[in-house]
């Protein structure tokens, strides 16, 4: 067959051979009238033939398919609202569901984008009897060097250490996510650089460390891409480094899940420099500061490799007096550390997606069911004229895939408009992999299948439905009547499941924000209005004396004192509730600790005499610092409630106790000179730990945060503060500068996305089913319209005829109510990790869940309920 | 089996296939013109006659069908399993018609 056989060919060859029947017929004597009309009925049906022939060439032929879709074409543009609320329908579940996904798979799916990566594990130590709220502590160095020397598990181990670092040169001083990491880091990821080289091992000790290798992003921001960067030096925190090496687009190991939760902040590395230990930092066993990632074996498993390490933990508690029994090691999967904790949260918003596509599926069935009603004249008429079931059920098909693929493009497009606001959401360090999100090829082809699968799905409720059509009776009455018994019941049913899927989302979400608005009112033990806060990354190099930062400090926090507005100024070595702190065991004075393992720890901070005014923090007993509390002084604390508690149980002031840090016998002691109130320093949901607080001058560290409570807006002030910053040191940068409201908020950041999308989808819900049961009673009162003027003309009440219609209504919502309840008790347990303060099953949330439901539907059937009302019987009654 | 009888003789537009399966049955078989066409685009879709568009005697624009080898081939196997059926038929036919 060369060319295809097309409808205009079937037309032609048909209307050529009644041509030449009738100029036969004409020869034969008729008139051109007569002869027409002999040969048309010596022909028999037309219209019947041509389905025939079409039937005959088979259904592999592709112009029937052009034909049923520009069929299906025609129709949508005749009923354009009908069209528009379909395709609208099908976008929001498709966008939603489309967006989700491509979450799912750049952080659950896509493998890491490392050599071999499932070869990749983390290794960290665990102690679960120090009870400190993480389940992974870091290791020290003689730790990795024992585990490296005694275990046959792993192909290589390498260590790092988050350490930023501060960028100064011909532009402003920037501060940098870096990490130090040993020679073995990037052989272990099997990644190499780009331009130049990595470090060797040569370099990989102190004193010939000063080199380092960049990141491309960080190579195309600041060095504009500059071809010859290999060999330039640059200035980290004072020191002069030389670039050796560019890696390529897109590595920043370590970022957000490659290291704890604890460096938040840093989201991802930019700066590799050698580790380069010192003896007395690679002999430093107490000093848990490293983290490791290690290249397993090829035959190895995990469980083998942590039964070597536990060997090799065994024997260094034994040996060293440091550490007590509890000690073990833990192993994880590359894979599972940086997305095993949001991986719930991720599933937990792709299942309420999935859940909305099948309200929109539902939505989209009854829409296509009420048209499919209103058509069954048509319908009637091509089966009488012969055509064939299957050939129906094809045309339906080509509708629904139609409706399926516009709506599967006009929901790529909603998602990808959500994906475009997500950052905004999102903060930068909330989610593991945020750059690889994006609508790659998978992602598009999983909408494209979706978009099918739900076409499939919608579309075969308009053709169970024509498949039971009585020829006969569609074709006498025009389809009405017979329209509102049968097809009325799989709508309703449909919106019974619509009211049931609603429920489960708005159970979800009632439950979600009332944990939210809960762990909101929680009191984190400092008050946040008003105050700022910034960063103040000290230099090592010029700030490497204690007696220098300590002035230094000092003097910053006098020059803000004295802007105007201000209230207060302190400074603090890291703020609460931003993931970083300090832990030490300390021994009590007068009970010295024969076993360590059941020693008191507290966090430790070091602050200036303003700090807990600025914050807000009230002292409960005794007194705070002053100036006289310095190097030279006796050493002093403050302590939190828990810490009194804790340390002295049962004394009801410990001031003028003494206690100190570790167990040095050598180690003066420190005395408690006041009790300030709790602050929930790890995070609002957890119980606060012990904080020890000691005056900046007795704990002076590098890095400090600055918080500023003034008496109105202290947005303003950032400009000056760093003013007066500068005067002091033009070079000194400063960096998260921002409300502390800011920083609360950041901390429940990830609670509030939640929050934010379940809301999303459950107000979509909400919406389509109320939509949707408008356009349920809507179609049902207009197909009673004579029904119900005969039931006025009987002496109903327009009253009694609303309340019919309501009640009906409401039944349809109370049933998916009921189904929508047991389908809530059911999937609310997954809810149970995410929740704080409510219980699964709080009564409360599904109450209001309910009620709003239930006003929804009431709302919405309220307009067609009137309209029934107000039907004049005497219309109705003539009305056919 | 008819249609493909009238083909073999060389190719025929649908028109002239009827009116010659009428003439030469002495329009003892009168052929519906409307089941004619689903006939032969049945036979076309089987592969046993090729169309292609021509024009007809009287100049006008019409679909001319012929035998494809495979065609041919069913014609024959249709013809013998025919005429053996007719005989078939004939053989216990004749018996009565000798007695008569």
């Amino acid at each position: 067959m060369a060319s295809r056989y097309g409808e205009g060919d079937l037309d032609d060859e048909l209307e050529s051979h009644l041509e030449i029947e009738t100029q036969e017929n004409i020869e034969r004597g008729m008139t051109p009238e007569e002869a027409r009309c002999a040969a048309r009925r010596k022909f028999g049906s037309l219209a019947l033939a041509k389905e025939l022939c079409r039937e005959a060439r088979g259904l592999a032929s592709f112009d029937r398919w052009r034909q049923d879709l520009r069929f299906a074409v025609r129709i949508f543009r005749r009923t354009p609202a009908f069209t528009a609320a379909a395709i609208l329908s099908v976008a929001v579940g498709i966008g939603a569901t489309t967006a989700l996904f491509s979450l799912v798979d750049a952080i659950l799916l896509h493998p890491l984008p490392y050599a071999v990566p499932d070869r990749l594990v983390t290794l960290a130590l665990a102690n679960p009897k120090l009870n400190l709220g993480f389940d992974e502590l870091p290791i020290s160095a003689p730790f990795l060097r024992a585990w490296r020397g005694h275990t046959g598990a792993f192909e290589q181990i390498a260590e790092y250490q988050p350490s930023p670092l501060t960028l100064t040169g011909s532009s402003q001083p920037e501060r940098i996510a870096a990490a130090r990491a040993s020679v073995g880091l990037f052989t272990v990821l099997g990644v190499k650089a780009i331009l130049g080289r990595t470090y060797t091992a040569q370099e990989d000790q102190p004193g010939r460390d000063n080199v380092v290798v960049i990141s491309h992003a960080l190579w195309t921001r600041r060095f504009g891409s500059d071809q010859g960067i290999i060999g330039r030096r640059v200035l980290l925190d004072g020191r002069s480094f030389t670039i050796i090496g560019v890696m390529p687009p897109r590595f920043h190991f370590p970022s957000t899940g490659e290291i704890p939760a604890m460096y938040k902040a840093l989201s991802r590395s930019d700066i590799w420099k050698p580790l380069a230990l010192t003896p007395a930092e690679a002999a430093d066993i107490g000093n848990l500061s490293y983290f490791a990632v290690a290249r397993l074996k090829a035959c190895v498993g995990v469980a083998q490799a942590r039964a070597e390490l536990n060997a090799a933990v065994d024997r260094m508690v034994r040996e060293s007096k440091e550490f007590f029994p509890g000690w073990s090691a833990s192993v994880r999967t590359l894979a599972d550390k940086v997305s095993g904790d949001v991986r719930p949260a991720v599933m937990l918003l792709f299942g309420a997606a999935g859940l909305l596509l099948t309200i929109t599926c539902a939505n989209v069935a009854n829409l296509l069911l009420a048209r499919a009603a209103r058509r069954r004249g048509e319908i009637g008429m091509r089966l009488a004229l012969g055509a064939g079931r299957l050939r129906l059920l094809r045309q339906l098909l080509s509708e629904s895939l139609l409706l399926g693929i516009s709506g599967g493009a006009a929901g790529i497009a909603i998602a990808s408009g959500l994906l475009r606001l997500f950052p905004a959401v999102a903060p930068a360090g909330l989610l593991p992999r945020m750059d690889e999100i994006g609508l790659d090829g998978r992602v598009l082809g999983f909408s494209l299948a979706l978009s099918l699968l739900t076409a499939l799905v919608f579309g075969s409720a308009p053709a169970v439905e024509s498949l039971r059509i009585p020829i006969g009776a569609a074709l006498r009455t025009g389809g009405r009547t017979a329209a509102a018994a049968t097809g009325g019941r799989m709508r309703q049913a449909l919106m019974v499941a619509e009211f049931a899927i609603t429920l489960v989302l708005l159970t979800g979400t009632v439950l979600l924000a009332r944990s939210f608005a809960l762990l909101m009112r929680v009191p984190a033990g400092f008050r946040t209005e008003n105050v700022l806060t910034m960063h103040v990354p000290m230099s090592a190099m010029k700030h490497w004396h204690w007696r220098a930062r300590s002035l230094y400090v000092r003097d910053i926090v006098e020059k803000c004192e004295r802007l105007p507005g201000v209230q207060a100024a302190g400074i603090i070595d890291q703020l609460p509730l931003t993931g970083e702190n300090n832990i030490s065991n300390l021994t009590v004075e007068g009970r010295p600790v024969t076993d360590m393992s059941k020693a008191a720890t507290a966090d430790f901070r070091g602050v200036t005499p303003g700090y807990f005014l600025a914050m807000g923090i009230p002292l409960k007993r005794g007194r705070m610092f002053t100036n006289r509390d310095n190097a030279d002084s006796p050493g002093v604390a403050l302590i939190s409630e828990t810490a009194a508690r804790r340390l002295w149980p049962g004394i009801a002031d410990p001031i003028g106790n003494r206690f100190k840090r570790g167990d040095d016998p050598n180690e003066p002691w420190v005395q408690v000179v006041g009790i300030v109130e709790d602050v929930r320093s790890s995070g609002l949901d957890m119980q606060p730990r012990p904080q020890i607080y000691r005056p900046y001058e007795q704990n002076s560290l590098l890095e400090v945060t600055l918080a500023i409570r003034s008496a109105s807006d202290p947005a303003g002030l950032a400009g000056a503060v760093r003013g007066e910053i500068r005067k002091i040191d033009q070079d000194q940068p400063v960096e998260r500068v921002m409300l502390l409201k800011q920083v609360v908020a950041d901390s429940v950041s990830g609670r509030r996305l939640q929050v934010l999308i379940l809301g999303l989808f459950a107000g979509l819900a909400l919406l389509l089913a109320g939509v949707g049961i408008y356009g349920v009673v809507s179609y049902s009162v207009a197909q009673r319209t004579h029904e119900i003027g005969l039931r006025m003309a009987l002496g109903a009440s327009r009253a009694r005829i609303l309340a019919g219609v309501m009640k009906q209504a409401g039944l349809v919502a109370c049933a998916g109510g009921a189904i929508g309840l047991a389908g809530a008790f059911a999937t609310t347990r997954v809810l149970r990790g995410f929740l704080y303060g409510v219980t699964a099953t709080d009564p409360a949330a599904f109450t209001a869940a309910v009620a709003l439901l239930l006003i929804v539907a009431l709302a919405a059937t309220w307009m067609p309920a009137r309209r029934a009302a107000r039907v004049d019987p005497m219309v109705a009654l003539r009305y056919e | 089996m008819l249609i493909l009888r009238t083909l073999a003789l060389g190719p025929l537009h649908g028109h002239a296939i009827a009116t010659t399966i009428e003439r030469a049955s002495s329009d003892v078989l009168q052929v519906d013109h409307g089941s004619l066409y689903p006939a032969l685009h049945r036979l076309e879709r089987q592969g046993l006659i090729a169309a292609e568009w021509g024009t007809s005697q009287n100049n006008r624009r019409a679909r001319f069908y012929r035998l494809t080898a495979s065609g041919r081939k069913r014609l024959h196997a249709e013809s013998s399993k025919w005429e053996q059926f007719v005989s078939a038929v004939a053989r216990i036919m004749r018996p009565a018609r000798e007695e008569e």
